[in-house]
């Protein structure tokens, strides 16, 4: 399936981003400068990523967020994953990288 | 479907074996190929984190074939003996024999997730590479995850 993100915007400052369908070679591209916008967006003061719809990922798509998150952290502010499907949270855990990019305790 | 260039490595597929699917696939084609191996493995039974990991292992080894082994590949997915097997083979230069080493020796780095992310997945994955082409063998587990490896 294609990637789709939509955008909106809270009016605390955070920027929400849903993602549905596929994080793959052919879209993490479009997908690494979506997020980078919104981090470097300088009137926004949180990232979270909505996964509900997310189907997959595979691990390029994994390091392009564990990147977003560590310069999301050099600009102060915070990046997280939400409400990630079962077997993506289980790829987030194999990587290492679950609570680091969901903020929850495994 | 892209060609394959130069001369194909021999198929591993045994007698008997059940041929599930098999393409050649370049880089428009990895969508389609994920759909057709998450079918396949539907209708063997395979849910949640089996099924989805099944899928990502095949995804990061064409994805791997099309990044670094020449832009195309081609995939094999058979069933024998109660086990699943998939085998991808690419035409590429083949994989440095130290990043083959780093995938043994070490965990999740920031690049080369693929293969080692391949080899905890699966139950058993065999790399036979070289400067014509590459080609891994992977068995999966049909019934639990292989909870020893991760």
């Amino acid at each position: 399936m294609d990637l789709r993100l939509d955008r909106t915007d809270r009016p605390d400052g955070t920027a929400c981003l849903t993602i549905t369908g596929d994080i793959d070679l052919t879209s993490s591209d479009r997908f690494r400068r979506t997020v980078a916008g919104l981090v470097d967006d300088p009137a926004v003061t949180g990232v979270l990523l909505d996964a509900a719809r997310l189907d997959f990922i595979d691990s390029n798509g994994v390091t392009v967020l564990v990147k977003a998150h560590r310069a999301a952290a050099e600009r102060g502010i915070c990046l997280r994953v939400t409400n990630a499907q079962d077997p993506v949270c289980g790829l987030l855990e194999l990587l290492g990288v679950y609570e680091m990019l969901t903020g929850v305790r495994v | 479907m892209p060609q394959m260039s130069g001369e194909a490595l021999p198929s591993r597929v045994p007698g008997g074996a059940d041929t599930l699917y098999e393409c050649e696939f370049g880089r428009d084609q990895l969508g389609v190929v994920r759909s057709a191996v998450a079918r396949h493995a539907a209708a063997l039974g395979l849910t949640d984190r089996l099924h989805f990991n099944l899928v990502l292992a095949v995804n990061e080894l064409t994805t791997n074939a099309i990044h670094h082994g020449g832009g195309q590949g081609c995939l094999r997915v058979w069933h024998h003996d109660s086990e699943l097997w998939c085998e991808i083979a690419d035409t590429g230069t083949g994989i440095p024999a130290e990043r083959l080493d780093r995938v043994r020796d070490s965990g999740p780095g920031e690049r080369g997730h693929g293969l080692w992310l391949t080899h905890h997945i699966c139950a058993e994955v065999h790399i036979d590479t070289g400067r014509h082409g590459t080609r891994v063998l992977l068995r999966y587990p049909m019934s639990a995850a292989p909870a020893a490896r991760t």
